[in-house]
């Protein structure tokens, strides 16, 4: 790239005596640089483009009022480009005119004053230098240019990687749609097909055939729960959350009335209000508690009566929920494994799929917050979720 | 004693249409007609294509209408029937296999007289016909 652009730039030259400009390309050209001879500095003006060396005029040139051609064509340049002047000096009787003449120019920077009278290899060494600080203001234009191109097709790539980004994700949706609706048809048939065999021909069946046709509609029936089950912890894991400001004392009494499975343990839970309000997402803190709630009741102490408490302390710009039951507890070992997925610290025939605490997990970090737990076997188990405090005067939203 | 409604299923599923219909004749419902897509549940809302005959097809009561269905998707009968002012006295049940928000986000939108999760069984049916 270099060595070509040195040697296709040429030097305009505007003299207004035609001796001195054809003087002058003579020079140049025995030093082997390439100059064209404008007639004036409107044509010089039109020939100021990114390809040209340099420009080089004599002071008298600079008189036209066609000066302002020039200087316009100077002001104007890409941020890259400052195009070396070279002006020759007019010898009046020792006074210096140069800066005056360069001041008509716009006074431009990149200029060099030579004064009259010449040496062939003054002027030679100016227009060289010219030339290599022109070569340098190129190479600085092609790195921009390499740039842009670079932020183009860099653009270009995030744009394109957004897109199947988008489409990876209306396939995953399309995806557990089609998971949630047709993975689950065949087990609801299976065991509407089980309880239809039990009612319609249970007399001819033994306790045995009896026996047997529970287990395929249990089997069914926890199939179709971990499916459902796999498809809340991916819909938690992607769903487009905007927290808010949510009243928690309006949410959980909803949560425990709506839930069939919580309802009739309503009086097991005491909840000390005013539990306060937590900046969340209210359809991921519903199941949370939902989750928590279910998971006391679960693994409740078969010979005491449960009871589950629930309240909140306020720490600075934190609230921290703690979720207290009187169940069985996890051991120790088990306390690390319970939030994994698929993971259980239940004994194999307790009902459950396992994901539970992974969804309360997955929905807690999505809110930004923490969960912990600690248990002591046989007493009880403590959850506890920091979540932020909403901010004061936030309006609360209800589940 | 009110005459047993007239009943239109509108259900792809073999299965499923056998077990819903084997829960509706426990309940003493027996009059079922049934489509398995989107456009003949029209047609026949309609009385045309091959239910023109209205003795043999009579225009149902009550619509179980299933949301997946071939050709075309349960909330767009639902739409089609919405726009039709003289089927308003058409109670709509619609039947899923799962509980979507989307769809009933869809469904809520139109409207209808009951949204079930499927199997349906005795104790919804009875809160669909109480005691008739």
């Amino acid at each position: 790239m270099t060595g070509s652009t040195r040697q296709t730039l040429p030097v305009l030259i505007a003299a207004p005596i035609g001796a001195d400009a054809n003087n002058t390309a003579r020079i140049l050209a025995d030093a082997g640089i390439a100059s064209e001879i404008c007639q004036d500095l409107s044509m010089a003006a039109g020939k100021m483009n990114e390809d040209c060396g340099a420009l080089l005029l004599t002071e008298e040139a600079t008189a036209s009022p066609e000066c302002g051609l020039v200087r316009d064509v100077l002001a104007n340049q890409p941020p890259w480009s400052d195009l070396p002047i070279v002006l020759i000096e007019s010898s009046r009787r020792g006074r210096k005119t140069g800066n005056a003449a360069l001041t008509c120019l716009g006074s431009p920077l990149a200029a060099v004053v030579l004064e009259r009278p010449l040496h062939a290899s003054t002027l030679v060494t100016a227009v060289r230098s010219s030339l290599a600080a022109r070569l340098r203001q190129h190479q600085i234009r092609d790195l921009l240019h390499e740039r842009d191109h670079l932020l183009g097709s860099l653009e270009a790539q995030v744009a394109e990687r957004t897109a199947k980004l988008r489409q990876a994700v209306e396939e995953l949706e399309g995806f557990s749609y089609s998971v949630s609706h047709d993975l689950r048809a065949p087990l609801r048939v299976l065991d509407g097909y089980a309880r239809a065999l039990a009612e319609d021909y249970g007399s001819r069946l033994d306790s045995q055939a009896h026996l047997y046709l529970d287990r395929i509609s249990r089997a069914a029936q926890r199939m179709d729960r971990l499916t459902q089950d796999v498809l809340a912890y991916s819909r938690v894991s992607r769903m487009t959350l905007s927290l808010q400001a949510v009243d928690l004392d309006g949410l959980l009494p909803d949560v425990i009335e709506q839930y069939p499975t919580l309802a009739p343990f309503k009086a097991s839970f005491d909840i000390h209000r005013p539990l306060g309000t937590v900046l969340g997402h209210p359809p991921l803190l519903v199941q949370c508690f939902s989750n928590l709630l279910e998971n006391a009741v679960k693994f409740a102490e078969p010979d005491r009566t449960l009871k589950v408490v629930v309240r909140t302390r306020r720490k600075d710009d934190q609230v921290r929920i703690i979720v207290q039951d009187n169940g069985r507890g996890i051991d120790g070992d088990n306390l690390e494994r319970i939030f994994g997925l698929f993971e259980r610290a239940a004994p194999k025939e307790t009902e459950g799929t396992g994901i539970g605490l992974a969804i309360v997990k997955k929905a807690v970090e999505r809110m930004g917050g923490q969960i912990r737990v600690s248990s002591r076997p046989g007493k009880g188990t403590e959850f506890r979720l920091d979540l932020q405090a909403a901010p004061d005067g936030a309006p609360p939203a209800s589940a | 004693m009110t005459p047993s409604p007239y009943l239109l299923v509108a259900e792809d599923d073999d299965d499923d249409f056998f077990l819903l219909t084997r829960e509706l004749s426990k309940a003493g419902l027996k009059s079922v007609a049934r489509t398995a897509d989107g456009k003949a549940t029209l047609e026949y809302l309609r009385g045309t294509g091959p239910y023109r005959d209205r003795a043999k097809h009579p225009f149902p009561d009550v619509l179980f209408l299933d949301l997946k269905l071939p050709l075309m998707l349960g909330h767009e009968v639902l739409q089609e029937i919405r726009k039709e002012p003289k089927w308003k006295a058409l109670k709509v049940y619609v039947l899923t296999g799962s509980d979507e928000h989307r769809d009933r986000e869809r469904i809520d939108a139109l409207g209808c007289d009951g949204y079930y999760v499927k199997p349906l069984g005795a104790a919804q049916l009875a809160q669909i016909f109480p005691r008739r």
